[in-house]
């Protein structure tokens, strides 16, 4: 037994199976993918949360505007509505678009690092390869 | 002085050995606390309160991963507002939902916060949470923080409008949606909490990070102190009903808290730090090593592991290999810098 290879394969596990292991899964993906993907997510969650608040906005005011339906201006109101919903996407997705650029970045960097103690400890156990050669 | 730092190590050895037992154990007395506070506030379902049922869910809670306790709890939240009102049900649920979809669904860690954190509402220990997430989380624990605390407000304002709300028809429900949207809108409190918890979050952690000696007690001290000047700033722009006396207990709380947390994750030798300055062909290095006070005791075990073997985290045949040793052999256990030698080491070999 050498106490130095078990301690770092053990060091190897512990580094796959923690946190560590979701971002490998992440890097596995091409960026584009990884990012569309999540853009794609973005703009079906944000489209529910806008309705949603729409829906709470709608049971708070709903009788105050059916009192008032005829006086208002309901054109104007749309576009209101339409012009938040935009602002918002944008605004997340452009959150999402960094988060995920600062993800995969990071799963990458661990992907990288993990490469490497897997080459080293390859090097451990062929250690006479290069001589025979 | 070396009595305590046996102690100390005393205490982590045996919150290692027994963390299989420990940590189930916290979860079920976190989860038991959850839902017996969310029973006691809007209790309006009678069936669900029940020590059986508690007890069950606890245990569940306990063995089953974080998030199963969480929505165990979203659960229990949802059908007690429900035995308010359909309309306070509605209301929770969509609250629920806009609260994952704007705030927690950019966070999947350290999700526990938010149950600890409307915990800590409730129990007036708030700073408690703040200063020590600063201490010991990383910046994505402002999320769940946040929205723990948006959860509180959730739960506080069913509870203050059900004995208004429980019984209203059906068709009047408008009454019932403006009691509960009027309650959100009014409620400054939550809103100068969110502000305070985040700020002196970030303080702590931002001042923690610092590569100055002492810098826990630093970000401990700091952080107490911005609570009580944000709070003060707070009275002045904002109606509220918080006060420095009221919310004094919890930020004493907090300092002790984070006096503990310093002591059994901070220990370091700040009498005994090392600036060790080498160089390769590309840059020159500034180290500043600070020893922790049992590096010894590790040291004797690796010591051992290690008879015969080089450190393989270091590039062979360069520089830094060589400092990389000379620190070895000066039995200096480097802190937080792990990361940032990890990086250059790459850096250098790519």
């Amino acid at each position: 037994m050498n106490p130095g290879k078990i301690r770092r394969m053990a060091k190897i596990e512990q580094f796959a199976s923690s946190e560590a292991g979701g971002y490998l899964k992440i890097a596995r993906y091409y960026r584009s993918d990884y990012i569309g993907l999540h853009l794609v997510r973005n703009f079906f969650l944000v489209t529910i949360g806008y309705i949603l608040l729409i829906a709470l906005y709608l049971l708070r005011n709903g009788v105050e505007l059916l009192d008032t339906v005829y006086t208002l201006n309901l054109q104007g109101m749309a576009a209101g509505w339409i012009v938040g919903y935009v602002i918002l996407l944008i605004v997340y997705s452009v959150l999402t678009y960094a988060l995920c650029s600062l993800r995969f970045a990071r799963a990458k960097k661990m992907e990288r690092y993990l490469d490497h103690q897997l080459e080293k400890m390859q090097q451990k156990y062929e250690p006479d390869k290069d001589e025979e050669k | 002085m070396e009595q305590v730092w046996k102690f100390r190590r005393l205490c982590i050895n045996i919150a290692e050995e027994y963390a299989f037992l420990f940590i189930p154990l916290l979860k079920f007395v976190l989860a038991y606390l959850t839902f017996s506070t969310i029973n006691t506030q809007i209790g309006y379902m009678t069936r669900l309160d029940n020590m059986f049922i508690l007890l069950a869910l606890s245990l569940i809670s306990a063995v089953l991963p974080n998030m199963v306790m969480i929505m165990l709890a979203a659960v229990l939240l949802i059908l007690q507002s429900y035995g308010v009102h359909l309309f306070a049900f509605v209301f929770v649920v969509l609250m629920l939902l806009l609260l994952y979809i704007f705030l927690q669904r950019f966070s999947d860690k350290y999700v526990l916060l938010l149950l600890i954190m409307p915990l800590a509402l409730h129990f007036g220990l708030s700073p408690m949470v703040a200063v020590g997430g600063g201490l010991l989380l990383g910046p994505a624990a402002l999320l769940p923080i946040c929205s723990g605390t948006l959860i509180y407000a959730i739960v506080s304002i069913v509870a203050q409008s059900a004995p208004a709300i429980h019984g209203v028809e059906v068709k009047e429900f408008t009454t019932v949606v403006t009691q509960l949207m009027d309650g959100m809108m009014a409620k400054t409190d939550i809103v100068l909490l969110l502000i305070i918890l985040a700020s002196v979050f970030l303080i702590v952690y931002a001042l923690r990070r610092l590569s100055v000696s002492f810098a826990w007690q630093i970000a401990l001290l700091c952080g107490a102190f911005a609570f009580i000047v944000l709070l003060f700033a707070g009275g002045f722009f904002m109606e509220t009903s918080m006060t420095v006396g009221k919310m004094f207990p919890g930020i004493l709380a907090a300092v002790l808290f984070g006096e503990i947390l310093t002591f059994f994750c901070c220990g370091l030798e700040y009498k005994k730090t090392q600036r060790i300055q080498f160089e390769d062909d590309d840059y020159y290095y500034y180290v500043k090593a600070v020893p922790k006070v049992d590096g010894e005791y590790f040291l004797g075990e690796e010591q051992q592991d290690d008879a015969g073997e080089e450190d393989t985290f270091l590039p062979e045949n360069s520089s830094i290999a060589e400092s990389g040793k000379e620190t070895a052999e000066q039995d200096v256990q480097i802190h937080d810098l792990e990361s940032q030698l990890e990086e250059t080491m790459q850096h250098i070999q790519e």
